[in-house]
């Protein structure tokens, strides 16, 4: 096994934790000295561009610092992936808690997220969303998860929403 | 014109790693600050594994202090450009278009419905345990490269080089010496057989360098694991014989 197979099976490890850190990726490669990150960023920085041509990209969850895998922007796009396939609720009620969390002034709480959702109930869908890790609920308030940052770019869909206000409240 | 060269040359191999890794680092910030300035990448694009590294640059970054400073101005000045961004992009939300998204009952679901999600790929049929254990194998075989330096009478480094690698270390070469002797068909028992036929054994069965397996012996001799005949001590061909236990 050389370096960059073992990369890419440390990359798309999916458990409690997905992907890696540094710490374990340099541990795991054997990288050592002062410059062990660089070293690391170099590889990556190589395996990164190889892996390109096969539609993958590598990614860092700027919330918990682990490296990963996904697929490369146009095959995202194109294919319009989405992990809540078939469950377009849970997207749905995530968003809202997306967006309450950076509009609201206070904190994010399942009355709020009820009102935006402008349904009845939405404690399924927060089980739901809590049991893949993606928020905590306590009580009545909700906190987001780091593992969301896996599943969304903040910055990216911050934008969206930014444009998606401007375009169609003219 | 050949001398230019061979000048600059040596003055990049007199260049330590640390100083490269400085440069290389130094060089991609420089690019990633002119890459935003000139609008080709997104300021927003997340920096934290160059910041993480800087965290974590040599620790002789006092001595170096003026190229450090440069590097921390380059940074000072991404960082300013992505809160510039996001702040831009929080104050661009405006309020009463906010207030009309909240009152849309159905903008939630059709947001749900622009957004570019992603799913971490997986390996699911691969025995995590399996991987560690090879992956443990490549991190153990990984060694540093020893590097020489050729200083002149001043002591300025005239060039650098690097040594191969062994393949083992001492310690675990000797341990695969002694495993080899015990499966040495002259050795077992408390047969006792003499030193030039124990590194002919080394040399041409096991391809160990005779003076790297006689410096081996010695170490055994002396860690216990070869017992020298008692007699031997003014021999010049003295016999040994494995330590085991009972004998």
């Amino acid at each position: 096994m050389n370096e960059f197979k073992a990369i890419s099976y440390l990359l798309s490890r999916r458990g409690d934790a997905i992907g890696a850190s540094d710490e374990s990726l340099i541990e795991t490669l054997g990288l050592s000295g002062d410059d062990s990150h660089q070293q690391l960023y170099r590889l990556l920085e190589t395996y990164a561009s190889e892996i390109a041509l096969f539609g993958f990209k590598v990614e860092k969850n700027p919330l918990d610092g682990h490296w990963f895998l996904s697929c490369t922007n146009d095959i995202n796009e194109a294919t319009r992936m989405n992990p809540f396939q078939g469950r377009s609720r849970l997207a749905s009620t995530l968003i809202a808690i997306l967006i309450s969390m950076t509009c609201d002034d206070d904190e994010v709480t399942v009355e709020r997220v009820k009102q935006l959702r402008n349904v009845k109930d939405v404690m399924q869908d927060l089980k739901e969303l809590e049991a893949i890790g993606l928020i905590h609920v306590h009580g009545t308030k909700i906190e987001v998860a780091e593992r969301i940052g896996y599943y969304i770019d903040l910055g990216d869909f911050m934008k969206r929403f930014n444009e998606y206000l401007n375009e169609k409240y003219k | 014109m050949y001398r230019e060269i061979e000048r600059c040359w040596c003055s990049l191999m007199s260049k330590s790693i640390k100083q490269l890794t400085l440069d290389y680092f130094s060089g991609k910030l420089a690019g990633i600050k002119n890459d935003i300035k000139n609008g080709k990448i997104d300021p927003l694009q997340p920096l934290a594994n160059y910041l993480d590294t800087f965290q974590i640059l040599p620790e002789d970054r006092i001595v170096k202090l003026p190229e450090f400073i440069s590097v921390f101005a380059t940074l000072c000045d991404i960082l300013d450009y992505k809160v510039q961004a996001f702040k831009a992009l929080m104050f661009d939300i405006n309020k009463d278009r906010l207030a009309r998204f909240f009152q849309d009952p159905a903008a939630i679901d059709e947001l749900a419905g622009l957004v570019t999600w992603r799913d971490p790929f997986e390996f699911t049929c691969m025995s995590w345990p399996f991987v560690q254990d090879i992956v443990e194998k490549l991190g153990a075989t990984r060694r540093l490269v020893p590097q020489c330096e050729v200083v002149d009478d001043e002591g300025a480094v005239q060039v650098q080089f690097d040594l191969p690698v062994e393949q083992q270390n001492f310690f675990q070469e000797k341990v695969a010496i002694l495993a080899a002797l015990n499966q040495y068909n002259q050795l077992q028992g408390d047969m006792l057989v003499s030193i030039e036929t124990i590194l002919d054994f080394l040399e041409n069965e096991c391809d160990i360098d005779r003076m790297k397996a006689f410096v081996h012996l010695l170490h055994l001799i002396q860690d216990g694991e070869l017992i020298m005949r008692d007699d031997d001590e003014g021999s010049c061909s003295p016999e040994l014989r494995l330590w085991r236990e009972g004998q």
